[in-house]
């Protein structure tokens, strides 16, 4: 190995101050592509795998006035129609203690709990709901500071009562309680009948389409519409749903955009940095680049030992920020997947962020280096060590030659 | 005119003329130099400061160019070549000793005797360190290999820039003022080095303000005005070629 490497590792050694300063401006900015970049794919990627394994419907129709169980399953006769899924949906009062306010809380209602097809639920602990007692939302368990046995107090007409908690249940598409103060509850058929739903009949349906396009759902849901239109079933509204995209993808990737943009950001400042680094080395070994020169070395031993001495500065950032990174953005995906009740419990690297890690460690910071070395490898023997004196350069630019004016 | 021993023309300097710009006028610093310097012989280059000597050193080792004229040297026009064939050809062809001896601070002494050797891609990596060491043990600092430049006295530094100018075994040695920076004791033991390089066959050119080391070389071209007024023989006969 030629010596030269050793002046690399001098330079690197013995100027610590220099060396920890571009090695930690680096991995300032890797860091931040780490986390955002990694966050940005695990949790996006999270939300849609959560997504599609809950086998989500294309269209959710609600009724002016509930239908039964066979008008509901016709539909699945229209041309289009892959599947219908009837369900409840109904808005409830409750509270946890008599002295407390009425709250507003949704109620959700399933055929049959054992058997579903579209827009899982999962029982998270304990049982389906039955006639007397209520399955609650995990994250509204939570939330609340709710266990099973716990009991949960729904206004129903004029009177109250009291439900426990059969179990918790996970459903996929319910707003964080922390955005909204909406908590969800579950019931069978015989329970929601307190509630004025009679059993067998159903104030919605799933519905989802083949072969899928958000166009032909629209044209399958105003065929269901015309359909029971002339059945006098009036729909009051219909939603529609990307299968392959979770609904908080709206609102999570413009969040993502931003952050993702102020890593580059913050990667750039470390460009300059290191740029003005390489520079003042530049400067101040001219003298060590005229001897290298002057004893046989090219203008490509000058690139090789000065962008190699930046190569290192992005490997050491790297090794710094890779890791913490990939922690950060794990535990950052975690939180906020828990908060749209996805579980991301295992620990996971994004390979995306890790490239984009490595490139941004390495090839950033040689780029950025790369103008000073390649000034410093076009110095001249001359112009870097020999010192004959009769002014040298002076009066070759226009601000001498203002000087010389004077 | 000094002695011709018959050997090949390892220098040749034929019409340079080289101008300095100052401000909105140039300064002709030298005017029409002419000479050749043969194989194996020992040239110091003598003058008032100011008078071309080392810029004429310079060009000889295609550090700095002519602005008109041809410099021939190991029978390659180094006036011509570009910044990186003049470097490629400098470290198999000629050694330089500077002023300031101009060790890179970063490598020991060994290192820096080495790294030409490196450069050029010369020798294995065993023979380079054998060869380095071999090379300071001939100008006294074996002992000091290991060290720093900045750990070593002005003289030390010097001998060991004398070993790195050898390390590549070139043809031409080539001096700046090389005992400028040193008391005259250790000028005197640097110029025996000198004269046992010079006894080996290799061809050496120094330029010096020191007389009294001028007169011990056998060959002095005096430079005066940007003119070579005196190019004569003034040392002992029995020197290597003479």
């Amino acid at each position: 190995m030629s010596v030269i490497w050793n002046k690399v590792w001098f330079d690197l050694w013995h100027n610590k101050a220099r060396t920890l300063l571009a090695v930690l401006s680096i991995a300032a900015g890797v860091f931040a592509i780490g986390v955002m970049f990694g966050m940005s794919d695990q949790m996006l990627s999270g939300m849609d795998s959560a997504h599609q394994a809950v086998v989500p419907s294309h269209i959710s129709i609600s009724f002016t006035t509930a239908i039964d169980r066979d008008t509901a399953l016709a539909l699945r006769k229209i041309p289009g129609v892959e599947g219908v899924q009837p369900f409840n949906e109904m808005s409830v009062r409750y509270k946890l203690r008599p002295e407390d306010p009425w709250k507003q809380g949704i109620v959700n209602m399933l055929d049959d709990y054992d058997d579903q097809k579209y827009q899982l639920v999962q029982l998270k602990e304990g049982r389906w709901p039955q006639k007397d007692n209520v399955g609650i939302e995990r994250l509204a368990a939570q939330f609340l500071n709710l266990n099973i046995g716990d009991q949960i107090i729904f206004k129903i007409g004029n009177t109250e009562r009291a439900l426990p908690i059969s179990g918790k249940i996970r459903h996929p598409f319910v707003p964080p309680p922390q955005f909204l103060d909406l908590m969800f509850f579950f019931m069978n058929a015989e329970g929601l009948e307190r509630l004025g739903m009679p059993q067998g009949r159903f104030d919605s349906v799933y519905v989802r389409v083949k072969p899928y396009s958000e166009d032909y759902a629209k044209e399958v849901a105003t065929a269901i519409k015309d359909r029971l239109g002339k059945q006098d079933i009036g729909v009051s509204s219909i939603m529609y749903q990307d299968p392959n995209r979770h609904w908080g993808r709206a609102f999570m990737d413009g969040f993502t955009l931003v952050l993702q943009l102020l890593a580059v950001v913050s990667l750039l400042m470390s460009v300059v940095l290191v740029y003005n680094t390489v520079n003042a080395l530049i400067t101040q070994q001219t003298d060590q680049i005229g001897i290298i020169k002057a004893i046989g070395g090219r203008s490509s031993t000058i690139l090789k030992v000065y962008l190699s001495g930046v190569f290192v500065y992005g490997l050491l950032a790297l090794l710094i920020s890779l890791p913490l990174g990939a922690s950060l953005a794990f535990g950052i995906s975690q939180y906020f997947l828990n908060m749209f009740n996805i579980e991301y419990d295992m620990f996971r690297v994004s390979d995306q962020a890790v490239v984009f890690q490595v490139l941004a460690a390495i090839a950033v910071p040689v780029l950025a280096g790369l103008v000073p070395v390649l000034q410093g490898a076009a110095v001249t023997v001359r112009q870097a060590i020999a010192s004959y004196g009769l002014g040298g350069d002076f009066g070759s630019s226009w601000l001498d030659r203002a000087v010389e004016q004077i | 005119m000094a002695g011709s021993n018959g050997k090949d023309t390892i220098v040749e300097i034929k019409d340079v003329v080289k101008r300095f710009p100052v401000g909105n006028t140039e300064i002709t610093i030298l005017k029409g130099i002419s000479f050749t310097v043969k194989a194996g012989e020992f040239v110091s280059i003598v003058g008032p400061s100011g008078n071309g000597k080392s810029t004429l050193l310079n060009m000889i080792t295609g550090i700095d160019r002519p602005s008109s004229g041809e410099i021939i040297v190991t029978g390659k026009p180094v006036h011509k070549m570009s910044e990186d064939m003049l470097a490629a050809w400098r470290g198999e062809n000629v050694g330089i000793i500077f002023q300031f001896f101009q060790m890179l601070p970063a490598l020991s002494l060994l290192q820096n005797v080495i790294l030409p050797m490196d450069l050029a891609g010369k020798y294995s990596s065993r023979e380079r360190r054998e060869r380095a060491t071999h090379l300071l043990e001939i100008v006294g600092l074996a002992d000091q290999a290991q060290k720093l430049p900045s750990a070593v006295s002005g003289g030390q530094q010097q001998r060991a820039a004398i070993a790195r100018a050898l390390a590549n075994d070139p043809p031409l040695i080539v001096a700046d003022e090389p005992t400028g920076n040193l008391d005259s004791r250790t000028s005197h033991d640097v110029f025996d080095l000198f004269a046992e390089v010079v006894s080996q066959g290799k061809t050496m050119l120094m330029v010096t303000h020191d007389k009294e080391l001028a007169q011990r070389v056998p060959r002095v071209v005096e430079i005066l005005d940007g003119k070579i007024t005196r190019d004569e023989y003034v040392g002992r006969p029995s020197w290597a070629g003479y």
